[in-house]
């Protein structure tokens, strides 16, 4: 099958082409010009963060497009994207959240298979007026397999969106999630947490544009590098004019736990605003000779730090998994990290825990 | 501070003199000008075939189309790329044309020379008019002279050796073009265990309408030397396009120390594509002071190579962007050597719908154990009219590195508006008050005299800024 070299995970604000970290190129199979669907959907204009050719791209090639909608005032729990990367699996899901209603969704790209797999999940969301949407995402796949997540959202007035991605290994996982804050007082919590290791090379784009009064936005990813990973990162939060009574904040912490990484980070505010605050941080390292001095005080040594760090990840994704598959996706990656004895130590924990929070 | 700075008027800066009697080249560039400009300074045939050879990758290479400001405006068919006021260099005011002599006394060049300067380099338009240096300074083995008749003597090698190597052709479109028609600008080197008292300082003065001005500075600082070097620029305001494309290259050698100031108030109708670079070897320390309040457009950002182990650096600039400017400015540091150390220190500030971008990349390399940045930048919004972005990139491949960054967005607050307010100080002074406090990081890295000129500056951009 012909294949077209694509841009994806571009950021609303690029910099300079040498440092590699406006883009991630990928080799998509070329869509014949007679199995072209029309996107009709309502969703169609919704910016996705992995950028508009790769979300139209996800759009025709999907197997599987469904919408969505939630009724005004109702609650939905078990909205379920489930994505097989060892069958190349592709998905098109677009949700409409009616006025005040509440839904939980949860998006797994799932594989093992240490082949060329190329998958797929596009999402796209309205949350209507004073709505509330849980969305978390998994992917765990294998070394090889190439699994590309787009996600768009636009939020109304008083609308919540509270996202939590988990990236925990493919030979390429790129996440691209867009959210235009566009009614008064809407807010985002987007939470990232990664584990790549070996060869595996992760390519993230957040864009958030703030554009209500008084709207909230967070971003926080922090993660571990281990062996030869390669890491892109890009967060931007766009302070539109008008927005005013708005703050943004994105934080970022990475654990280079390799002696061959690549970590690029991106972190943009753009500000159109006056009537705003907005800002970011970053730490990048291993663990420092301050911490390390504390912990060795406590009784645990660097390499039982930075391990402890790396199993959190793993720990806090498990804890978030709310079925079968999306547990086992997490003991695998545990189990090949951490070997069999660590691995059943966290399920029991993490079933543990859960158990305490049913108990309440 | 506001007595100060009460005597300001925007005439020190805005002024034009005749240019009866210059000679000019026709607007444009093409392979002609380029070999006479060579020709007019009767080079070494090697920097001919460089002048050459930057011409052609010019024509081939493209702006960046996905970031920066636009350039749009800037059409090399009508810069002229030499503007020559047709007298010698002279090595005293006294010989230096009525005119241009008039120009530099009031930017106070000859004054600061006489109380705190080792030494001055002054360009008018494409040529050096005055070179001067304190004969003590001399004695220690200090050369301070035009680049050109560096050319002509004992460090023709040496500048052939580093001229355009830190900075190569390739580096984008306008360090090409800045090769092909380089004129003016100050060769330094500074012995071995000399350290300066005082600051050398080059002023660029750009005079001629729709000219280009590419001067090209190369200082060389030895093992265990000290120099501060001051740069500054202006030029009078015109309604059509000017440009700066000037590039300056650093070595700074082991264990040695250079602080390279700038302060930077071209005219708002000039598109500054400057280009700065600083190589530093081991135990070196290099520092970096910019303010930049001038041009239309600015793309503008010193390159830190800290290629020996245990160098720093440290950056500390402010932008000022008001009604009609797109300031894109910043830093890039490359940290390569074990133990290296970099600090980055920002500030911006827009109003009138100005819009400033601090752009940075820090790039720590596999081999920097131990390495340690830290990055600062700060932004203040004056006004809902204008834009401040802040895009800084980091790339780090070493497990033992760290790397800090913060950045804050916001405005002066309300609060503390009021406060001063209240103590009988009116609005427009207690927010250029404020403006000043924010500024004062970069301020306070400046000689006395240049920390008066940059509150001066920013009291003149804050003019009018109420209401």
């Amino acid at each position: 099958m012909p294949t077209i070299t694509t841009k994806l995970n571009t950021p609303p604000a690029q910099t300079w082409n040498y440092l590699k970290i406006n883009d991630v190129s990928v080799e998509l199979p070329q869509i014949d010009g007679d199995s072209l669907t029309e996107d009709d959907s309502q969703l169609a204009n919704i910016a996705c963060g992995c950028g508009e050719g790769a979300a139209r791209w996800m759009f025709q090639i999907a197997a599987n497009r469904r919408t969505i909608e939630i009724e005004p005032g109702d609650s939905e729990e078990n909205i379920l994207v489930d994505i097989d990367v060892d069958q190349a699996e592709r998905s098109c899901v677009d949700l409409i959240v009616g006025e005040g209603a509440q839904v939980k969704v949860l998006v797994i790209a799932h594989g093992q298979e240490d082949e060329e797999n190329l998958s797929s999940a596009l999402l796209r969301i309205l949350c209507k007026a004073d709505s509330k949407l849980e969305l978390t995402e998994l992917v765990s796949a294998g070394a090889s397999s190439t699994h590309l997540s787009g996600i768009g959202m636009e939020l109304e007035q008083g609308a919540h969106a509270e996202v939590k991605q988990y990236s925990l290994g493919a030979g390429l996982s790129s996440m691209g999630l867009a959210a235009n804050l566009v009614g008064s007082n809407s807010s985002l919590e987007l939470a990232l947490r990664y584990m790549s290791r070996k060869q595996e090379k992760l390519d993230v784009n957040h864009a958030v544009w703030q554009r209500g009064t008084s709207t909230k936005a967070t971003i926080d990813a922090s993660g571990v590098l281990a062996d030869h990973a390669e890491k892109n990162y890009r967060a931007t939060i766009d302070l539109v004019q008008g927005c005013k009574g708005s703050a943004g904040s994105e934080q970022e912490t990475v654990l280079v736990w390799g002696d061959d990484v690549i970590n690029r980070t991106l972190p943009t505010i753009m500000c159109s605003e006056d009537d705003v605050a907005g800002d970011h941080g970053a730490t990048i390292g291993s663990v420092s000779a301050e911490q390390i001095e504390y912990l060795a005080a406590r009784g645990l040594s660097q390499d039982e730090a930075e391990l402890l760090i790396a199993r959190s990840v793993l720990d806090d994704a498990l804890f978030h998994m709310s079925n079968e598959t999306s547990r086992e996706a997490v003991l695998r990656v545990a189990r090949d990290m951490l070997g069999e004895e660590e691995a059943a130590e966290l399920a029991e924990t993490s079933a543990a825990l859960e158990g305490a929070g049913s108990n309440e | 501070m506001s007595e100060d700075v009460k005597d300001v008027d925007r005439s020190l800066y805005d002024f034009v003199k005749s240019e009866e009697g210059y000679e000019r080249f026709d607007d444009g560039l093409n392979e002609e000008f380029v070999r006479a400009i060579s020709e007019k300074k009767d080079e070494p045939e090697w920097m001919l075939e460089l002048r050459l050879k930057a011409l052609d990758i010019y024509h081939k290479l493209e702006m960046p189309a996905n970031w920066g400001p636009s350039i749009e405006g800037l059409d090399m068919d009508h810069i002229s790329t030499y503007v020559s006021p047709n007298t010698e260099q002279a090595a005293s005011w006294d010989d230096v044309p009525e005119d241009i002599k008039d120009t530099f006394e009031r930017l106070g060049i000859p004054e600061a020379e006489r109380t705190s300067l080792a030494g001055v380099g002054a360009q008018y338009d494409s040529e050096l008019v005055y070179h001067n240096m304190r004969e003590e300074v001399a004695a220690l083995g200090v050369v301070y002279s035009g680049i050109e008749e560096a050319l002509h003597g004992p460090y023709e090698q040496m500048i052939r050796d580093h001229f355009m190597k830190l900075v190569p052709l390739t580096d984008h479109k306008f360090a090409a073009l800045h090769g092909a028609v380089w004129s003016g600008g100050s060769f330094v080197y500074v012995p071995k265990d000399v350290s300066l008292d005082f600051p050398l300082q080059s002023y660029f003065r750009l005079n001629a309408m729709g000219a280009g001005q590419f001067e090209h500075t190369l200082i060389i600082v030895e093992p265990g030397a000290d120099l501060h070097f001051i740069e500054g620029c202006s030029a009078p305001k015109y309604n059509v396009a000017n440009l700066h494309a000037g590039c300056v290259e650093l070595f700074v050698g082991e264990g040695a120390h250079l602080r390279y100031s700038t302060i930077e108030n071209w005219s708002k109708n000039m598109y500054n594509l400057n280009t700065k670079r600083a190589s530093v070897a081991k135990d070196a320390r290099m520092e970096w002071i910019s303010g930049s309040f001038g041009s239309h457009v600015s793309y503008l950002y010193p390159t830190t190579i800290l290629k020996g182990d245990s160098s720093s650096c440290e950056y500390t600039g402010i932008t000022f962007a008001g009604g009609g400017q797109n300031l894109d400015t910043g830093c890039k540091m490359i940290l390569n050597g074990a133990d290296t150390r970099i600090s980055i220190n920002a500030k911006s500030i827009s109003k009138d719908g100005g819009a400033s971008t601090f752009r940075s990349s820090v790039v720590v390399g596999s081999k920097a154990e131990r390495a340690r940045a830290t990055v600062s930048c700060a932004s203040l919004m004056l006004d809902d009219q204008s834009r401040s972005d802040t895009i800084p990139a980091m790339d780090v491949r070493c497990k033992s590195a760290s790397v800090g960054h913060e950045a804050t967005i916001g405005r002066i607050s309300d609060d503390t508006i009021l406060y001063l307010m209240s103590r009988g100080i009116g609005e427009e002074d207690a927010r250029t008050m404020v403006v000043n406090g924010f500024a004062n990081p970069v301020s306070k890295e400046l000689p006395l005299e240049y920390a008066v000129e940059m509150n001066n500056l920013i009291k003149l951009e804050m003019e009018g800024a109420i209401g």
